[in-house]
């Protein structure tokens, strides 16, 4: 987008004057548009005020398209790495992991990008938290924690309190369970 | 004396409509040797699955808030599939011994 700024500057700009053009070549009316406006009283007549309210609704349209501080990319390849039969076990870092953002009193701040699914609802993805020392805890956005509920905003997840206490690992002695294998369904 | 064994003993007796239960640990391998890490696993207790978990990383897995008894543990190394183990689950800590996974 700020490659093409010149663009946009010029559609933004000359884009209103078709369907303005239009309206008044074959339906010509005495039409306007007054109103206040970021502080001016304006009083529009004829193409111009047809050109003023498309020139507004384009405006609008550009402002809600994504700012240019954040850039989604996508990165394909194919890896030659013979004998791997779990791709699922094939784990590709980003470093640093700019998605993620923690701070020393372990806040933390994940930026994600949600697809959405068939019926248009987020298909959010697990999170795991994990440390060298601690059980690592899983959670699903998709629904409350066992004793926190999650508060959901439109585009905000806040899992905040003490809903995420990871626990030590082997802080109590454990009783050792004898494992069956079970047939396969 | 005998109001404390009183009060003991109806704690035991009202310990699983309290929902008192174990944590279930443990970790997963592929038969190659390293850790099997971000694995889905659930463990069903007559009928009732838990939240699922995954694994870490390291192949560790740690089940919260599961209810003693005989249960299954379930591995989905398949999507739609798992590799189920019949457990025992004890209070307040249950390990489960390293699974192998091919």
């Amino acid at each position: 987008m700020r490659n093409n700024f010149y663009l946009v500057t010029g559609t933004v700009v000359l884009l209103p004057l078709v369907p303005a053009y239009i309206l008044f070549k074959f339906l010509p009316s005495e039409a306007g548009a007054d109103g206040p406006y970021s502080g001016l009283s304006l009083k529009l007549k004829g193409a111009f005020a047809a050109y003023f309210v498309v020139l507004l609704a384009v405006m609008s349209f550009f402002h809600t398209l994504p700012s240019d501080q954040v850039e989604v990319w996508t990165v394909k390849g194919k890896i030659a790495a013979p004998g791997v039969d779990n791709v699922s076990d094939l784990r590709i870092s980003i470093i640093p992991d700019q998605s993620q953002q923690k701070t020393p009193d372990l806040a933390f701040k994940i930026r994600l990008v949600v697809p959405r699914d068939s019926q248009g609802k987020p298909d959010f993805p697990n999170i795991v938290i994990e440390h060298p020392m601690f059980n690592p805890q899983t959670i699903h956005l998709d629904q409350d924690l066992p004793d926190c509920k999650l508060a959901k905003a439109d585009d905000e997840v806040d899992i905040s309190g003490d809903c995420l206490k990871l626990s030590k690992r082997g802080e109590t002695p454990a009783f050792e369970t004898p494992l069956v294998k079970l047939p396969d369904h | 004396m005998k109001y404390l064994a009183k009060c003991t003993f109806i704690a035991v007796l009202a310990m699983p409509v309290l929902g008192w239960a174990a944590n279930v640990r443990g970790k997963l391998e592929r038969v190659a040797g390293y850790p099997a890490g971000y694995i889905r696993v659930t463990i069903n207790c007559a009928g009732r699955r838990t939240n699922s978990v995954y694994t870490g990383g390291d192949g560790f897995y740690f089940v919260p808030k599961v209810p003693a008894g005989s249960c299954v543990l379930e591995i989905w190394n398949a999507k739609d599939k798992p590799v189920s183990f019949q457990i025992q689950v004890r209070e307040p800590s249950t390990q489960v011994p390293t699974v192998k996974l091919p």
